[in-house]
């Protein structure tokens, strides 16, 4: 397996790399990877899509307030709300967006600011009510509160972070959203007893965030090719160590907001060797299927069902899915 | 030298916690306590406070379960009140938003304020009774509501200087945008 890690992490700019890096303001070695991913004419519409600021947008929590109600009230206040049609409760905040976070009605808790892409991980997780249901880096909360929105709050929800800070405004979002069936834990998920099974596990794993260049554009540069290398160590960690604590036909979402093999299938096909009851499911994701091949490397053939969102496929930012079931 | 790490521990509330917490709830709330709250009452103990949270049987296995590894929560199920070193007890504002979804507005106490009093309350102000629209009490704590009925928090009423009413502000979902992150 070391001459695949080195042939995806040895990543050397070609001259069109290093040109389309220079237009765009990237490091040359991150767009080498885009012309090794896609076709060349989908890296330009990849690197347009990130010169354009992402639209704001919210889920609107239909366990305190119904949708259309909402819409209503900030529509009175000149807020003007458009349905996100691949997602239950995301709107796309077409004008206001500046007092989104600041209105009486995010207050009260009648939704969340969260990109487009990010809801989709815990659709895909359909968490039920009743069900045991871990949220494994939970922090700031945006998925911990719509796994209980989901399940109107009637999921037994255990959500763990490490970070204390970000630890707080976990709590502080599910308090205001108004969930109750939790547990919060500050601790490594990696030091959770393997005892403790779970009907659903979402991993929404730490990660270099190229899929949020768009918010957030000093990510075009500000990270290296060592850091993706250990980051996904960590995450071949977390899905290896997470995964003996699905019950037997449970299932764990792993989702990433990054785009690249590194973080995402190369992860996936570390974890699948290690846990060979775990099988990845098909989903009605948008996006595109995931990679089975890359520079050289061939990835697990299941790991297809997987799906990445590119930020011009739907205009959101780019985030990793795939949705893994334990058959044994 | 190094100061020793405050170690907490989440346990079932002690005897005069849990007199003080109820006493509080019913106070404001006519329905029965221990219909009202999902489960039994704990308290984070080994702090500067104590934080009460109400845990059903469900997440009170999986508490167990956890102490049995050493793992001591963060936080687990309603979290209800936060008892001071002073034994004074505050409700939370979960507890505000869960009175409001349990219970009919007859049964608890409330005072509804006006659009501009909600403006004020919202900062984490006082509201003064030009802005008081209508309560069902005299005098003590209360949550605070919108016009709509919403809950926007804790206050206490009381009359100034034996006159014009007037609303405390113990705590207001304001705090999510100033504090909360």
């Amino acid at each position: 397996m070391g001459g695949i890690e080195e042939k995806i992490f040895a990543v050397k700019p070609t001259d069109k790399a290093v040109e389309l890096a220079h237009k765009y303001g990237y490091s040359p070695w991150i767009v080498e990877r885009y012309l090794r991913m896609l076709p060349e004419e989908e890296v330009y519409l990849l690197l347009e899509a990130n010169e354009k600021p992402l639209k704001k947008s919210i889920r609107c929590n239909d366990y305190l307030i119904k949708c259309g109600e909402l819409k209503e009230r900030l529509g009175e206040k000149g807020v003007i709300l458009r349905k996100i049609p691949f997602t239950r409760h995301g709107y796309y905040v077409e004008r206001g967006s500046d007092k989104i976070g600041y209105l009486h009605e995010y207050m009260l808790g009648y939704y969340y600011i969260q990109g487009p892409a990010s809801m989709i991980p815990v659709e895909i997780l359909d968490p039920r009510p009743g069900e045991d249901v871990l949220d494994a880096a939970a922090a700031p909360g945006g998925k911990s509160t719509q796994i209980l929105q989901h399940t109107k709050d009637k999921a037994h929800l255990l959500a763990i972070d490490k970070n204390r800070e970000r630890i707080k405004s976990l709590r502080s979002h599910l308090s205001r959203m108004g969930f109750n069936n939790h547990i919060i834990i500050r601790m490594d998920n990696l030091k959770l007893p393997t005892e403790y099974q779970f009907d659903k596990i979402l991993l929404d794993a730490p990660c270099s965030g190229e899929g949020i260049i768009r918010k957030d554009p000093s990510r075009k540069k500000s990270r290296t090719i060592e850091d993706l290398k250990y980051l996904s160590s960590l995450q071949i960690r977390m899905v290896s160590h997470l995964s003996r604590l699905i019950r037997e036909d449970g299932v764990m979402v792993y989702s990433t907001c990054t785009i690249g093999v590194e973080e995402n299938e190369y992860v996936l096909t570390k974890a699948l060797e290690h846990n060979p009851c775990l099988e990845p499911v098909d989903t009605e994701a948008p996006g595109s299927r995931g990679l089975t091949s890359y520079s050289g490397v061939e990835f697990d053939p299941r790991l297809e069902r997987c799906r990445r969102i590119l930020p011009h496929q739907l205009n959101t930012e780019g985030f990793f899915i795939c949705k893994l079931r334990r058959k044994c | 030298m190094q100061a020793k790490k405050k170690m907490l521990k989440l346990k079932p509330l002690k005897p005069e916690d849990r007199k003080a917490v109820t006493s509080m709830i019913v106070e404001v709330v006519k329905c029965k306590v221990d219909k009202l709250l999902p489960g039994k009452l704990y308290g984070q103990y080994g702090g500067s406070h104590i934080d009460v949270y109400s845990i059903n049987e469900s997440l009170l296995t999986r508490v167990k379960q956890l102490s049995y590894h050493g793992i001591n929560p963060y936080s687990a199920g309603l979290y209800t009140a936060t008892i001071w070193r002073n034994q004074k007890v505050e409700p939370s504002l979960d507890l505000a938003k869960h009175i409001w979804m349990k219970c009919n507005p007859a049964e608890y106490r409330h005072t509804v304020i006006s659009e501009a009093g909600e403006k004020i309350f919202l900062y984490g102000k006082d509201v003064f009774h030009g802005n008081i629209v209508q309560t069902n009490t005299e005098f003590g704590l209360t949550i605070v509501t919108n016009t709509r009925g919403e809950p926007l928090g804790w206050g206490f009423l009381r009359r100034k200087n034996g006159k014009e009413l007037l609303i405390e502000n113990i705590k207001d979902v304001g705090w999510y945008v100033r504090a909360g992150g």
